[in-house]
């Protein structure tokens, strides 16, 4: 890495944010949703418009009271704006992943290094930036969740939180379905909206301060085998990311019926692949939490002890279920069943 | 193991949660996490405000009605194995250390040596592509197309 010219003067948080506010007058594709009751207000490029809405669309409501929260989202190429100075030296760029800092206490900024991916946050001023070089730097990935930095930062500040796991019900009564990567979380989810379940996220769900699953995408990444287990969606992919051979579905678009915003969370569920016919088993809380929280920390920037905590009173206060995942027709049911039988609550 | 150097947890890079009488631990630095069974739920809570073997030990005998029976090796063993996996470090105490408390004897139940079992499957998350080049405007370079 080169060394730091002498004598750069390096910009403040509150400096760098006007001047990622102030570069973004180009995005100008306004939007409007509600996410866990909160009105944010979006304005995109036109670069990034086409790409970063739809696994957001489900969320679009009518404006009304005051935005929460109002987030640019722009691109170099389509805006013709280059990015400001950065606020850190080039001896502060660690070995991979992401560059974080100098946060303040208003601000919060992240630079994922791949794909090259800026957000800013300023809680005081309710204002946020995303900016990403081209529309052509946008992976699957990005398009199934888009502002996947932003929106955990302000929705911890709400008292909610993120969490890696789906969501999925029956009569507004939902289960949180919670795993690593190959455990059959997105295959589960999906089965049970094709089974005619509800439907409130695949990959990322938000838990509301009130305790609920609050759906934040309507995206679904699926690998090869899954996408055979439901060949009717392979016409709603909308991205292929060849990085992690996921395919990434709309569900607003393929089970627009299944898609709601809300359920009540009623049990914690935990699949597990290969056994003979699909069926549930208590879990404790210790593993409940396993499942859930070391996934979520270290995919989101900043989410640390509080997040920690706040899954831990999560799996403490809900109770948990093992699902050996039989055959794919025989998934919904067993989770129908559950919701079915009314969990505590 | 130094029965009176005081050990600690190694924050920021390592949180945890008792749940349930087992501890979920995250090791930020190296993308590893961990569930402590046994009388580890017990034990991480000394930790986190500081503690010396001698201290964790008396106070294990004490909760657990422990008159007789060597557990010493067994506990220096795991706090051995939680110092190798940087999950706590050797310290010194500090003036204003509280005295470390533990639930009255009654409430823990039956003593069972301390477990670890360790997870890697979150490190791949860590293993993210580096930084080859940084511009002369600051930001990165992403490594050239090959084609």
């Amino acid at each position: 890495m080169d060394v730091e010219p002498p004598g750069r003067n390096l910009p403040t948080a509150d400096s760098f944010f006007a001047a990622m506010w102030d570069a973004g007058t180009g995005a100008t594709r306004t939007h409007t949703i509600e996410l866990t009751g909160h009105r944010v207000d979006l304005a995109f490029s036109p670069g990034l418009e086409p790409l970063l809405l739809p696994a957001l669309a489900h969320l679009t409501s009518p404006p009304h009271g005051d935005a929460a929260l109002r987030i640019r989202l722009w691109d170099s190429h389509s805006t013709a704006t280059p990015l400001p100075t950065p606020p850190w030296n080039r001896a502060d760029y660690p070995d991979g992943g992401e560059i974080r800092g100098p946060d303040t206490t208003s601000i919060s900024i992240a630079y994922r290094f791949d794909p090259g991916a800026l957000s800013i946050l300023d809680r005081d001023s309710g204002r946020a930036v995303f900016w990403i070089e081209s529309a052509d730097s946008v992976p699957g990935w990005m398009q199934a969740a888009p502002l996947r930095t932003i929106l955990p930062w302000f929705v911890a500040a709400t008292g909610g939180q993120f969490v890696h796991g789906a969501g999925v019900g029956l009569d507004g009564h939902g289960v949180l379905i919670a795993g690593a990567g190959g455990s059959g979380k997105s295959t589960t989810a999906v089965l049970c909206a094709a089974a005619g379940l509800q439907f409130a996220g695949d990959d990322y769900v938000v838990i509301g301060a009130d305790g609920d699953i609050h759906a934040a995408y309507n995206s679904a990444k699926l690998d090869d085998a899954s996408l055979t287990l439901l060949p009717h969606l392979q016409r709603w992919v909308i991205n292929d990311d060849p990085d992690v051979s996921k395919h990434v579905v709309l569900l607003s678009r393929a089970l627009p019926a299944q898609v709601v915003p809300r359920l009540r969370l009623d049990a914690i569920v935990l699949p597990r692949l290969g056994v003979a016919h699909s069926r549930l088993r208590p879990a404790s809380a210790a593993e409940a939490l396993l499942a859930l929280a070391p996934t979520t920390v270290f995919q989101l920037p900043g989410a640390g002890s509080p997040a920690l905590r706040f899954m831990a009173d999560l799996a403490r206060r809900v109770p948990a279920f093992h699902l050996d995942l039989g055959p794919p027709d025989t998934v919904a049911a067993a989770v129908s069943e559950l919701l079915h039988a009314g969990a505590p609550s | 193991m130094d029965q009176d150097r005081i050990l600690r947890v190694n924050t920021p890079a390592v949180i945890g949660e008792v749940i349930d009488g087992d501890v979920v631990l995250i090791n930020f630095d190296t993308g590893t996490y961990y569930l402590l069974g046994g009388a580890g739920a017990e034990i991480w809570p000394l930790l986190e405000r500081g503690a010396t073997p001698a201290a964790i030990e008396a106070r294990l005998r004490e909760a657990y009605g422990l008159a007789d029976g060597d557990i010493r090796p067994d506990l220096d063993r795991w706090l051995e194995e939680l110092v190798t996996e940087h999950l706590v470090a050797p310290g010194e105490p500090s003036p204003g250390d509280p005295a470390p408390d533990l639930p009255a004897a009654t409430e823990v139940g039956e003593y069972a040596s301390p477990t670890l079992s360790r997870f890697d499957d979150m490190q791949e998350m860590l293993l993210l592509d580096p930084i080859h080049d940084v511009a002369e405007t600051g930001w990165p370079h992403r490594p050239a197309d090959p084609d």
